[in-house]
C-alpha cells in the first residue's frame, strides 16, 4: 500500500472517486485486508472530526461603523465648504506673504532714497541761502528799470530806491486779487496732488492687507461651517 | 434569510445586512478558527478580524459559496496568527500539563446537558483530538479542518485554500492517517462509539 492508495481511499470516502475508480477499488478491498484496515481508520478518524462538538461563538462578530470603517453621511454643502476652507487658506497665506514681502522690500528701498532726498533738500536750501543776497541786489535794479517801463502806466510813482518799491508794493496791491488767485491757484495745485499722493499710497499699501483679511475671515467662517456639519453629522449617525 | 440580497446589500455598505449574514456564520468561522489555531481568544481575534476584512473586500465577491468565501478569510487570518506566532513564541500563562499541553479552561467547554462524568469525558475527548489536530502541518490541518469539521467538499477547500483539487487530496488524506495514528495513543480516552466506529463497522 503507497501513498496513492490512502489518497484513493481518502477520496471514495468523500464519494470524490467516479464510478471505474470505485469499483476498481471495492474489488482490491475485498482481497486486499491492509488496504481495508486502513480504509476503516481513515473512516475513524473522518468520523472523529465529523463528531467533534461544534464550538459556538462566544461572543457575537458584528461589526460597528467604527469598525467597518464607515464614515457619517455629510450633508450635500460638506464637500463645498471643505474646498472654500482650503482655497480661502491658500489665498489668505499667498497674499499675506506676498504683502509682507514686499512691503519689506519696499521699506529697504525707501530708506537711503529717503535720505538722499533729505540730504539734497538741505543743500539745496544752504546754496539759496548762499545765492539770495547777491541776487537780491541784483534783481533790485532790474526791477527799478522794469518799474521805469511801468512808469508810463503809473507816472505818480518816483522813480527812487524807496519809491521803486512802493511801485512794486502798488502793482503787487493793484494786482492782488489776480496775484493772489494766481499763486493760489498753483500753490493748490501743489499741495492737491501732496496731500491727494498720501491717501493713494496708504490705499495701496493697505488694499493687499484687506485681500489677506477677507480671504482669512471667509477661511474662518468656511472652516468652522464645516467643523458643525462633521459634529452634526456624527451626533445624528449615533 | 435571503442571503443572495443581503450580501447584494452588504456590497451596496449596509451594515446590518453584513451583520445579518455574520450572525448566520459567525459558529462556523469561530469553530474554523479555533481548530486551526486551538486557543479560543486567538480564535475569537482572527474571527473578529476576519469579519472586518469580509466586509471591507465583499464588493470582490463574485458569486459562488459565501461560507467557502468566508471560511478562506478566516483562514488566511489563522494562518497570519500562526506566522506571528512562529516569529514571536509566548510562553502561555495557563497551566500546563506533564505533556506541556495547556490545561483547556473548563468553562468554555461546559454543556449543561452533561452529566459531570460525561463532561469530563467530553472534555477529554475534544482535548485529545485538539491534541492531534495541532499536532498536523498547517497546511493537513487546514484542508481536514475545512473538509471534515466545516463539511465543505474538495473544491470548496481547493477554493479556500487556493490550492490544485489533487493537492487536497493529497493533504486530507495524510491528514487523517497522521491524525488516526495520533488517536491510537489515546484509545483508552476515546468513547467506545469512536472506538469501534469505522474500524468495526
Amino acid at each position: 500500500m503507497n501513498r496513492r492508495d490512502i489518497e484513493l481511499l481518502s477520496a471514495y470516502l468523500d464519494g470524490q472517486l467516479n464510478a471505474v475508480d470505485s469499483a476498481r477499488l471495492e474489488a482490491r478491498l475485498n482481497t486486499d485486508l491492509e488496504l481495508d484496515s486502513a480504509l476503516r481508520s481513515l473512516r475513524t478518524a473522518r468520523s472523529v472530526l465529523q463528531k467533534l462538538p461544534t464550538r459556538k461563538a462566544p461572543r457575537n462578530f458584528t461589526l460597528t461603523r467604527q469598525m467597518a470603517g464607515l464614515k457619517p453621511p455629510m450633508p450635500k454643502a460638506y464637500p463645498f465648504f471643505r474646498l472654500a476652507t482650503v482655497f480661502a487658506s491658500i489665498l489668505f497665506l499667498v497674499s499675506f506673504t506676498s504683502t509682507a514681502l514686499s512691503s519689506t522690500v519696499t521699506m529697504g528701498a525707501a530708506a537711503p532714497m529717503a535720505k538722499f532726498s533729505e540730504d539734497s533738500a538741505n543743500q539745496e536750501s544752504a546754496d539759496m541761502a548762499m545765492e539770495s543776497a547777491p541776487m537780491e541786489a541784483m534783481e533790485e535794479p532790474s526791477l527799478a528799470m522794469q518799474d521805469q517801463s511801468m512808469e508810463t502806466a503809473t507816472p505818480q510813482i518816483v522813480i527812487t530806491e524807496d519809491g521803486a518799491r512802493i511801485a512794486v508794493e502798488a502793482t503787487s496791491n493793484l494786482n492782488a486779487g489776480e496775484a493772489e488767485t494766481s499763486k493760489t491757484a498753483p500753490s493748490e495745485e501743489v499741495t492737491a496732488p501732496e496731500t491727494a499722493a498720501h491717501p493713494k499710497t496708504q490705499k495701496e499699501a493697505a488694499s493687499p492687507y484687506q485681500w489677506a483679511l477677507i480671504f482669512f475671515i471667509i477661511s474662518l467662517i468656511s472652516g468652522i461651517t464645516t467643523w458643525a456639519m462633521k459634529i452634526s453629522a456624527r451626533k445624528k449617525w449615533r | 434569510m435571503d442571503e443572495t440580497a443581503l450580501i447584494t446589500s452588504a456590497q451596496q455598505g449596509d451594515l446590518n445586512a453584513f451583520n445579518t449574514l455574520v450572525l448566520h456564520y459567525q459558529d462556523a468561522v469561530f469553530n474554523t478558527a479555533v481548530r486551526i489555531l486551538g486557543d479560543d481568544d486567538k480564535a475569537q481575534d482572527a474571527s473578529q478580524e476576519a469579519f472586518i476584512s469580509a466586509f471591507q473586500s465583499i464588493r470582490s465577491f463574485r458569486g459562488g459559496s459565501f461560507k467557502a468565501w468566508l471560511l478562506r478569510t478566516v483562514t488566511n487570518a489563522c494562518l497570519d496568527e500562526l506566522r506571528r506566532k512562529k516569529r514571536r513564541p509566548t510562553t502561555p500563562l495557563e497551566p500546563e500539563t506533564n505533556d506541556g499541553d495547556e490545561v483547556e479552561s473548563p468553562k468554555w467547554l461546559a454543556d449543561p446537558n452533561l452529566t459531570p462524568a460525561q463532561q469530563a469525558e467530553a472534555d477529554e475527548l475534544e482535548h485529545a483530538i485538539q491534541h492531534c489536530l495541532d499536532a498536523l502541518p498547517t497546511e493537513f490541518r487546514t484542508a481536514v479542518v475545512l473538509a471534515d469539521v466545516q463539511g465543505l467538499d474538495y473544491s470548496e477547500v481547493a477554493q479556500t485554500i487556493r490550492v490544485p483539487l489533487g493537492t487536497i487530496k493529497s493533504r486530507i488524506a495524510r491528514a487523517r492517517l497522521k491524525l488516526r495514528e495520533c488517536l491510537r495513543s489515546f484509545e483508552e480516552l476515546l468513547p467506545a462509539a469512536f472506538r469501534l466506529d469505522g474500524e468495526n463497522t
